[in-house]
């Protein structure tokens, strides 16, 4: 229990006192390296500040000394004066300034001791040749093997062949001024030419006026780097804070570093101390943690035999109860705790024996149930399968009924065409009649016609008679003649030679009666002709009439037959009229009948999907009533399970 | 509870993070986003910045007005005031006075500015807030370095003369760093035969340069730090029988007269700043600080992601009709 409480709550602690420490210290280290930059930074900028000033100063001294000279072109003397003044002016450059030409000729001041040897080869002289303005060159090692740097510049006073001016700084001279100026404490600074990174100025004098690239030192091999990028920004390079600073006015960069240990020392030792601090009161913490425990756990061990005893299922044990802390609060909650438990038990003994009792009344009526459940199962199953078939039944019936109507539909149709037809049938007999009189009507004016033919005859045989009668006058006429001829011939010719004449007269006479008569014979043979011919004209003309009315009598008979025909006509159109009534009466019926057996069918159907449902239903019951006939058991061994249950406690 | 502090400086570190990694970078349109634009007083290249960028945002679906200072910087501090109230998204500012940068930022509020032409101090300058689109000087300097190298690819050692503008300015210094620092990465042998400054001026360097012709030395090549000096150079050079044919000059700027002295092949190369480059970036980098994203991922932007160099453009006989 102890153990427990320990264990769990140190890893915490350590582990919360380790975060704290580790955070303060990346927070403080950042602020102290940040302050730490931004120092080295503004020690940077005043240095190199002052830097400027102080090259600026003595480049200004020189460029006034080359001004005087380039303004006032002095004799040899003057000139001679004015370097001989220069010199020992200032500290700064104590030999002052010196002039060179191409010829390899030199002015100087009198302490200076420069030599003219070379000097078309001297690094000032040929930086000199470059400018017209003073400017400080790059570093080099003169005769003396002291390291200088010169400002110098082409002395603009049109001489001829030209001149150089020139003035030297000692390296060691800037080194001190570098090293001065330096505003950090335990910061240092060196300068370099950038040109060919040349070191100006370092603390170690042995360095100065080495390259950069040589150094061995690994701090100086990553600034050389530096410069090779021309980065110039400010970082940490083996383990030094660095900063850069370009020099105006001159290709040199002044390099100010601090060690970061010694930054961070300070913060370090604040570590080591917020560690020691934790490392002590977690000890602290771990023994007032185990004293508390052992004080709040005495009581609770008096509880615990007790309540190990009321697992064991005594019931009968006592439980001191003093105190009002949580324990003594405790206590008295298990004591009221166990009498509640001992009623409780003596009254879950008693329900158990009931329960016992009532689950096997429960038994009983659950297997009765069960047993009804599976007959009304059954029942619903046949009332199902009854349904099933009247409603088979019942949608045979509707089709039908469909049918019906279908059928008497058609019917209804062809009726219609039927009454058409009867309809066109009255129109075509009507006219049929129409004709017929029209056709009597014509027999009429027929016989008629024929009576006046009749009549017509009769006078052409009248007037032959007259003509019969005119020519026998004729043939008389003709007869007289003749004998007159005769007579008058005979007298011709008893009066001799004259009468010759009379006597041709006479027999021509004779001749003409005789044709005359022939003729009178020949008409009258003819008209006899005419006579036999108009009697049988008149013979047929009255067989004709009588077949004219016999026609005239049959017509008659067919008019009236027509008759008879046209009103049965009529009256079998109006039974069809009739007819077609009933069957469109019919047609409604059936239609009725039809729709009405359809929802019967929907009828059934609902009713059968119901008794299908009622048939799930009452299996449902059956099953539930199975289960509850199962459970009622289980209850009762439970029941009895619970009875030997109780049976342990000793209350 | 100090763990529960622990954890949940943890997410919320963690979620700043995501946020700052979670950002796309592709050519964005800036519908509906309003600027403002002021420049100091108006000249031929900044007119032609202000054409360029007023189209640039058209294109880009902003809307863009411009406003000329005049030289004023009371008519500025208005025109900002002005652009709070306009309700304007971002401002894009050439500042009559780099000096007074911080009174216009403290004008403009929460707005964000892009800075153009003149650039502010760096410490002025904050990423995604205020920023600086302009060319770098030292990519002239570069320009005139790579020129040198690739004009005397097969020499082993060249013979330089580099004449500077006023002895501190910012630009001379970078101009000439750059130019020397390319050079020695080279690994060629240079010799500056001569190094001096002319003050940016042309009759400066004239005289400066024939002083130099005394010594009797003959560069391989003239680099001056603008194209005036340049132009110095090559009198001194015409006046004292010099054949140009002899000598590169080159100049930085081109000047009318500096592409007029390329096409009479007196000059050999010059570099531009590009106006319409500026022009185009002060746009984009507006619209982005407009619509509250970062910078990262357009073209040109510095590490420390304060400022966009567009580039400086070469100009040499090839090409120099395109710039006249």
């Amino acid at each position: 229990m102890k153990m427990k409480l320990i264990s769990a709550v140190l890893p915490i602690l350590c582990i919360v006192l380790a975060v704290l420490v580790m955070f303060s210290y990346s927070i403080s280290s950042n602020i102290i390296e940040r302050e730490s930059s931004e120092l080295l930074e503004s020690s940077v900028s005043g240095q190199s500040a002052s830097i400027e000033a102080w090259l600026d100063k003595n480049l200004t001294a020189f460029s006034a000394i080359k001004q005087t000279i380039e303004k006032t072109a002095p004799s040899q003397e003057e000139l001679q004066a004015i370097i001989d003044a220069s010199a020992g002016y200032d500290s700064n450059y104590p030999e002052g300034v010196y002039i060179g030409d191409g010829s390899g000729k030199l002015w100087k001041s009198a302490d200076s001791a420069k030599t003219a040897e070379g000097l078309t080869e001297s690094t000032w002289y040929k930086e000199g040749l470059t400018r017209v303005n003073m400017k400080y060159g790059t570093a080099y090692q003169n005769a003396e093997g002291k390291n200088l740097v010169s400002a110098s510049a082409i002395l603009n006073d049109g001489s001829d062949p030209l001149r150089v001016i020139s003035a030297d700084v000692s390296l060691e001279r800037i080194t001190v001024i570098v090293n001065s100026f330096v505003q950090m404490s335990d910061a240092e600074a060196f300068l370099i030419d950038s040109g060919d990174n040349t070191i100006l100025a370092n603390r170690d004098a042995s360095l100065i006026s080495t390259k950069l690239d040589a150094a061995e030192d690994p701090y100086l091999q990553k600034v050389a780097k530096r410069f090779e990028d021309r980065d110039y920004t400010r970082g940490t390079l083996d383990g030094n804070l660095t900063v850069f600073q370009e020099i105006a006015g001159t290709d040199w960069v002044l390099v100010s570093f601090v060690p970061k240990e010694i930054i961070f020392s300070d913060i370090n030792n604040l570590r080591m101390k917020m560690i020691l601090i934790s490392v002590i009161a977690i000890l602290l913490l771990v023994v007032i943690t185990e004293r508390c425990i052992h004080i709040v756990i005495r009581p609770v061990r008096g509880l615990t035999k007790s309540i190990s005893a009321m697992s064991e299922g005594d019931f009968t044990v006592s439980v001191k109860t003093n105190g009002n802390d949580e324990i003594g609060r405790m206590s008295s909650s298990v004591s009221d705790f166990m009498v509640a438990i001992r009623g409780m038990l003596r009254e879950i003994q008693t329900i158990a024996g009931r329960v016992a009792k009532q689950s096997s009344n429960t038994n009983q009526v659950s297997d009765g149930m069960y047993n009804v459940a599976e007959v009304q199962a059954d029942s619903m199953r046949e009332l199902t399968g009854t349904v099933d078939e009247l409603a088979q039944s019942i949608n045979e019936i509707a089709d039908s009924a469909t049918r019906l109507a279908q059928v008497v539909a058609d019917t209804k149709v062809t009726s219609d065409q039927v009454e058409d037809y009867m309809t066109r049938t009255v129109q075509v007999s009507e006219k049929g009649k129409q004709d017929i009189q029209q056709v009597s009507v014509a027999m009429d004016n027929i016989s008629q016609s024929i009576h006046s033919l009749d009549q017509a005859i009769g006078k052409v045989g009248k007037a032959s008679e007259e003509i019969t009668n005119i020519v026998s006058v004729i043939g008389n006429i003709a007869e007289e003649t003749n004998l007159l001829s005769l007579n008058a011939s005979i007298e011709a010719a008893r009066a001799g030679e004259a009468g010759k004449g009379f006597a041709v007269v006479a027999s021509e006479i004779g001749k003409l009666a005789q044709t005359s008569t022939e003729s009178v014979e020949d008409i009258v043979n003819l008209i006899g002709d005419i006579t036999r011919l108009v009697n049988e004209t008149v013979d047929q003309a009255q067989v004709s009439m009588e077949s004219i009315d016999e026609s005239s009598q049959l017509i008659q008979t067919a008019l009236g037959t027509f008759d008879m025909i046209f009103n049965d006509i009529h009256s079998t159109s109006d039974m069809i009229q009739e007819m077609m009534v009933k069957v469109n009466e019919v047609d409604e019926v059936a239609t009725n009948v039809a729709a009405i057996s359809e929802e019967q069918a929907a009828s059934t159907d609902e009713i059968h999907a119901a008794s299908e449902n009622m048939v799930e239903q009452a299996q449902n019951i059956a099953a539930s009533s199975k289960e509850v006939l199962s459970d009622s058991r289980e209850l009762s061994d439970e029941a009895a399970q619970l009875s030997q249950h109780l049976e342990k406690f000793r209350i | 509870m100090k763990k529960r502090l622990c954890l949940g400086m943890i997410m919320l570190l963690s979620l700043v993070f995501m946020a700052a990694c979670g950002k796309g970078s592709s050519e964005e349109s800036a519908k509906g986003i309003k600027m403002y634009m002021t420049v100091s007083s108006g000249d031929t290249f900044r007119n032609a910045l202000m054409d360029t960028a007023k189209k640039k945002a058209e294109e880009m679906g902003a809307t863009l007005d411009t406003h000329d200072a005049e030289g004023s910087l009371e008519v500025q501090l208005e025109q900002i005031r002005e652009a709070v109230k306009g309700g304007y998204d971002v401002i894009l500012c050439n500042p009559v006075d780099v000096d007074t940068t911080l009174q216009l930022q403290v004008e403009a509020g929460d707005i964000p500015m892009v800075f153009w032409n003149a650039c502010p101090d760096e410490s002025r300058l904050e990423p995604n807030k205020y920023v600086f689109v302009g060319s770098n000087e030292e990519d002239a300097g570069k320009y005139q370095a790579e020129y040198i190298l690739k004009r005397f690819e097969k020499e082993k050692s060249i013979d330089v003369a580099i004449i500077r503008g006023q002895a501190q300015h910012p630009s001379t210094l970078a101009r000439s760093n750059a130019l020397v620092y390319n050079l020695k990465k080279s690994g060629k042998e240079i010799n500056y035969v001569f190094d001096d400054a002319a003050d940016w001026d042309q009759a400066k360097a004239q005289s400066v340069y024939e002083i130099f012709l005394k010594t009797g030395q003959q560069p391989d090549v003239v680099a001056c730090n603008n194209d005036a000096m340049a132009l110095g150079v090559i009198q001194a050079c015409k006046d004292n029988n010099v054949d140009l044919k002899e000598v590169e000059v080159l100049g930085v700027d081109a000047t009318a007269d500096g592409c007029a002295a390329i096409e009479a092949d007196e000059m050999k190369f010059t570099v531009l700043q590009s106006a319409t480059g500026q022009g185009e970036y002060a746009v984009k980098a507006a619209a982005r600080l407009a619509k509250g994203k970062s910078l990262e991922g357009l073209d040109y932007l510095s590490k420390d992601q304060k400022y966009v160099w567009v580039p400086f453009e070469p100009v040499d006989a090839s090409n120099v009709a395109d710039y006249e």
